[in-house]
């Protein structure tokens, strides 16, 4: 993607930590990994983003060096390791199902990778206490996995991948196996260990956006094996630079439309783009590979849209003619269902305001800031 | 039906049945046997005279000799049949279907096939050069390996199937070489099942008899041949001594192979717990 508009940590790269150059993964005429380019610095936290079958565990795979690549390159700081065997390349990884050795004590399971590396005892010792003890664990060291909870056994994972202190953490769906709260918890601990070593890279995979938001400094989504969005989460969300992006990335509101020659007005200039839709002019901010012209996606995220029963209380902004669908009150929120023409939106508003009745007629309003315009594909 | 067997008395029932089967079809000839080895005279129900002499003697002389061949081949046979079965099974977890197929058919199949068969068959292998082993004691030992591998392959097969996801790749991401991987991780995992194959083999090669008696040198009788040929002689009692013998070291080998493979403890955790 290097259309995207803002500016990505690897622009200004030195020498990145991961690098991946135009890496495939084939089978047969399958491509489950099309040419992805991809580049990690130094402390950065990179998450790999998408469905499942997108081709964002076998990318991690590949850089872990389980998955043979049947084209490109992978380097690790200045050394090619397409070829090089997991054992030779050093890194950390952590899995779902944590993939603890069950005939080895907690402390034995971080030492395994020191000892791997013929270290000697006293410093095994040292190391293994350190990673214990900053991962809450050290009271647990003489226990076996299996007398762990799920939380416990994941905070071991992470330690013995800590432990041979690799320049690049890789985590595949470290949380999925675990409940809501302890995720929450888990990923503030993950992101407190992140600021104890911040030169550890991390490779982050998951296909939940919240996990995405909340540890990633770059969101790298993937669909059927390509890169279709790489940026920051802030970016992405308010700016997605395509449908695909837009769709997974916070469910947004897209509704066809067409571009109109932008008259002069205020809206006009300050870099506002007019278009149609059923009817009504709408004012919004054109993403980077938008047309210039003709039909386009207008993007707007659930809770950026107002509704309101009288329309002359309406005198500023974007409005769409609508009648409720459906609605739902959702506990901390309630949430509308309103066709527009042929078109459907979902609008997402506080639990406190009134839940609007089916088959009422209302206004759906947005700011033209919170609008944006994307190419149809 | 399952009110049947939920009901107290009906599982009462059962289990007195399955008591009463196991002690006629198990327990009958091992008794017999135990008091055939004690046994003066036996010319009514029960033997009389009883005597210690039988079971004294067979541990002399060609009976003890026969006991010792027994225990070096039962062992020696099972160190060989788990290092084959486990290479092989471990050779063939990836290997294309077909070629696996392959792999189980010759593992196998020396279970399907009459050991006598067996025994003729290795003998009529052997009995040329090089691979001319006629009458040699190694050719006890190869015998016995081809009739127990088909064990320790199944038993490590079953042992792989079952290894926790990913603990394998797991390892070699942190660095360990593929035989360390081999060492520390997958060997230490199947321990449970190698340790029943291990058993199981050794039971069988320690009995063992329809190939045995087919290519045995004359300088390495081991126990089951010899209690053949004393009962084929008419001396029963003795036969029925040295079956016990041969019995209660098999009983004290797969004790010791139970007490021995309990989970090991590794030197930082015994370190740490003594501390």
């Amino acid at each position: 993607m290097n259309e995207t508009p803002w500016a990505t940590p690897r622009d200004g790269l030195e020498s990145p930590q991961i690098r991946v150059q135009a890496l495939s993964v084939r089978y047969g005429d399958h491509a489950v990994l099309d040419r992805i380019d991809l580049s990690v610095a130094a402390g950065e936290v990179v998450v790999l983003l998408g469905a499942s079958g997108s081709g964002k565990t076998t990318l991690l795979r590949a850089i872990a060096g389980f998955t043979a690549p049947t084209g490109g390159r992978i380097a690790l700081g200045a050394t090619d390791v397409t070829r090089a065997p997991p054992y030779a390349r050093g890194l950390g990884l952590v899995v779902q199902n944590y993939a603890l050795f069950p005939h080895l004590r907690v402390a034995d399971n971080v030492a395994f990778g020191l000892r791997a590396r013929k270290l000697p005892r006293a410093q095994i010792e040292r190391t293994v206490a350190r990673f214990l003890e900053m991962t809450g664990m050290a009271a647990y060291a003489q226990r076996y996995p299996r007398e762990l909870s799920g939380g416990q056994q994941q905070r071991v994972a992470i330690a013995r991948a800590l432990a041979i202190e690799p320049p690049a953490l890789l985590l595949d769906e470290p949380l999925s196996a675990l409940d809501a709260p302890l995720r929450a918890e888990m990923l503030e601990e993950l992101r407190r260990l992140h600021a104890q070593l911040p030169n550890t890279a991390i490779v982050y995979v998951t296909h939940d956006q919240t996990e995405a938001i909340a540890i990633g400094h770059r969101i790298v989504l993937l669909h059927q094996g390509r890169i279709v969005a790489d940026g920051a989460p802030r970016h992405l969300h308010d700016a997605p630079p395509n449908r695909y992006t837009a769709e997974f990335f916070g469910q947004a509101n897209l509704l066809p439309a067409r571009i109109l020659d932008t008259p002069p007005g205020a809206d006009g200039a300050r870099g506002y783009v007019a278009v149609r839709i059923a009817d009504r002019t709408i004012w919004a901010r054109r993403s980077a590979d938008a047309p210039a012209s003709g039909e386009v996606l207008l993007c707007v995220r659930p809770h950026d849209l107002r509704l309101d029963a009288d329309p002359a209380a309406v005198s500023e902004g974007n409005r769409l003619d609508g009648v409720v669908r459906s609605s739902q009150w959702l506990g901390a929120s309630q949430r509308a269902v309103v066709d527009i023409g042929p078109a459907t939106v979902r609008v997402d508003r506080p639990a406190s305001a009134p839940l609007p009745a089916a088959g009422a007629r209302v206004q759906v309003t947005f700011a033209a800031e919170r609008a944006v315009l994307l190419a149809d594909r | 039906m399952s009110e049947l067997i939920h009901s107290r008395s009906t599982r009462w029932l059962l289990a007195g049945a399955g008591l009463i089967v196991t002690a006629v079809l198990f327990g009958l000839p091992l008794l017999t046997l135990v008091l055939a080895s004690i046994a003066g005279e036996w010319t009514r129900a029960l033997p009389t005279h009883p005597t210690l002499a039988h079971l004294r003697a067979a541990l002399g002389g060609a009976q003890r000799a026969a006991l010792w061949h027994s225990l070096a081949t039962g062992v020696g046979a099972t160190l060989a049949a788990l290092v084959l079965g486990v290479w092989g099974a471990l050779a063939s977890r990836d290997a294309p279907r077909l070629v696996r197929r392959g792999v189980d058919a010759v593992f196998l199949l020396p279970v399907a096939i009459p050991s006598v068969s067996i025994g003729l068959a290795l003998l009529v292998a052997f009995s040329h050069p090089p691979l001319l082993l006629n009458g040699t004691v190694a050719l006890v030992g190869v015998t016995h390996v081809v009739l127990i591998t088909a064990y320790a392959y199944a038993s490590a097969q079953a042992g792989i199937a079952r290894l926790p996801a990913g603990v394998e790749e797991m390892a070699g991401s942190l660095g360990a070489t593929p035989s360390r991987v081999l060492v520390r991780v997958t060997l230490p995992l199947l321990l449970p099942q190698l340790r029943a194959a291990a058993a199981l083999g050794f039971a069988l090669s320690m009995g063992e008899l329809g190939a045995t008696i087919m290519i045995y040198p004359p300088g390495w009788v081991t126990a089951p041949v010899e209690v053949f040929s004393l009962t084929d002689r008419g001396s029963l009692f003795a036969g029925a001594a040295l079956s016990v013998w041969l019995l209660a070291t098999t009983f004290g080998a797969l004790w010791l192979l139970d007490r021995r493979g309990s989970p090991r403890r590794t030197a930082l955790a015994r370190r740490r717990s003594d501390a």
